[in-house]
């Protein structure tokens, strides 16, 4: 069992979720604090070395937003958000107002860990800076450098807006990005809502790396949320 | 949890495995409730969006990978991207329910076939779900889609189904301007569901 070093805040009122989740919090070696509400969370995040936050969006003094908007002040600690399965506007509200990722209730230790590993690589790769020009997943591979694309070592041919959708991904390995962020980074500022264009260019980037376009492999719908590319 | 701690031989691991089996059995039985209730209330407000058919199915049938390895469903899709609109989560829910509808009616290493097609001359997208079981009885057809109607089928997980999976489908698919329909298969045994969803979203106030 390693003992890791970072310091995980676990915000949840729901007693029994709250010990399932410091279970395997302890299985797996990290040290973590609790809150049940976000005023004890607040003064838990100003006062203490936290390094990730697991939040309930259904806290019973704030809402989490509130929490999130003001966490993201100060500081750029992974925020995973928990919340219940029909609260996909919540869930996308809370990402793009500066939550990392998100679990949906309920969730098993599995899912937890592997939310938990993506949000502590993306922090320790801002912290190291350093940026690999080689990327793959799977069969999946972009180089940077030369802005390709290759698939089971083929160079894929890509529209330069695939690339970008490629490239963003890729920058985010195993996390979710959002519908309304994604039509942000690719599009530009002025396409807020029309969904319909991202759904037509995932569509065809889907065509051309998956085997299968409805059993995909590498980018999955996360319904009401976004996409994500996943690793494993 | 339970289950990553034990070996696969425990006989603890067979019941963790039941617990879980029954508590998420459970809770896609009150989300499913849920959504019936607020519909037939007229407080379900549906999210239309346009949508990538291969993606509200691709979830769909992902959701079984993990509970059912031993079936397998076979996916067929337009080449061509079909847009149209619907709200994701509620048709998700209605092809989870069939799929798994299907799934029970099926015998195990059976085949459980999802298909989409676009029905040209009627503006609409045709989504089929298709399994080889015994079929539905002439008797059952006329109210499968009833609320709490459960027919008279053999095997232990006869008796796990109350009856509204389907109910909740025929809602769904009506407040979306859509049909549904069931019948037996003509190319051998098993049966058929087939739900419509129209590729306009009428709305009278804006005519474009």
């Amino acid at each position: 069992m390693l003992n890791r070093n970072e310091q995980i805040l676990v915000v949840e009122d729901d007693t029994q979720i709250r010990n399932f989740i410091c279970y395997a919090l302890k299985q797996e070696g990290f040290s973590y604090t609790t809150a049940g509400t976000a005023q004890n969370a607040l003064s838990q995040l100003v006062s203490g070395q936290i390094d990730l936050m697991l939040l309930d969006l259904g806290l019973p003094d704030f809402d989490g937003m509130e929490v999130i908007k003001k966490v993201r002040e100060w500081s750029e600690m992974p925020i995973i958000v928990v919340s219940a399965r029909d609260q996909d506007k919540e869930k996308a509200a809370a990402l793009d107002g500066g939550a990392d990722d998100y679990l949906t209730k309920p969730f098993s230790a599995m899912e937890l860990m592997a939310r938990i590993r993506v949000a502590l690589r993306h922090l320790h790769k801002i912290e190291s800076s350093k940026t690999q020009s080689i990327l793959s997943v799977g069969k999946l591979k972009i180089d940077f450098d030369k802005r390709l694309i290759y698939l089971d070592d083929a160079e894929l041919h890509v529209t330069p807006m695939e690339y970008d959708l490629l490239a963003l991904f890729f920058n985010n390995i195993g996390k979710v990005l959002t519908t309304k962020y994604i039509l942000k980074e690719i599009y530009g500022v002025g396409y807020g809502t029309d969904t319909q264009v991202l759904r037509a260019l995932m569509a065809g980037l889907r065509r051309k790396i998956e085997k299968n376009p409805a059993r995909p492999r590498y980018i999955l719908t996360e319904i009401g949320v976004g996409y994500r590319l996943v690793d494993e | 949890m339970l289950m990553g701690m034990t070996e696969k031989e425990d006989e603890r691991y067979t019941l963790a495995l039941d617990i879980y089996k029954d508590a998420d059995w459970l809770h896609s039985m009150v989300e499913n409730i849920l959504n019936l209730t607020r519909l037939q209330d007229g407080k379900l407000i549906l999210d239309k969006q346009p949508e990538a058919v291969e993606e509200v199915v691709g979830v769909a049938v992902a959701a079984f990978s993990k509970r059912e390895p031993e079936h397998e469903i076979v996916v067929r899709i337009p080449d061509e991207v079909l847009l149209v609109p619907m709200d994701a989560r509620l048709i998700e829910q209605t092809l989870v329910n069939l799929i798994d509808n299907a799934i029970k009616h099926t015998p195990p290493n059976g085949e459980v076939e999802v298909c989409v097609q676009e029905d040209r001359n009627k503006a609409s997208a045709v989504f089929t779900v298709a399994d080889r079981g015994t079929g539905i009885a002439e008797e059952d057809l006329p109210h499968i889609f009833e609320m709490f109607y459960t027919t008279r089928t053999k095997g232990a997980d006869a008796l796990r189904g109350v009856g509204l999976g389907l109910a909740i489908c025929k809602s769904v698919i009506s407040a979306h301007g859509g049909m549904i329909t069931a019948h037996n298969r003509h190319d051998g045994p098993g049966a058929e569901f087939v739900f419509t969803l129209p590729m306009e979203v009428k709305n009278s106030v804006e005519q474009k």
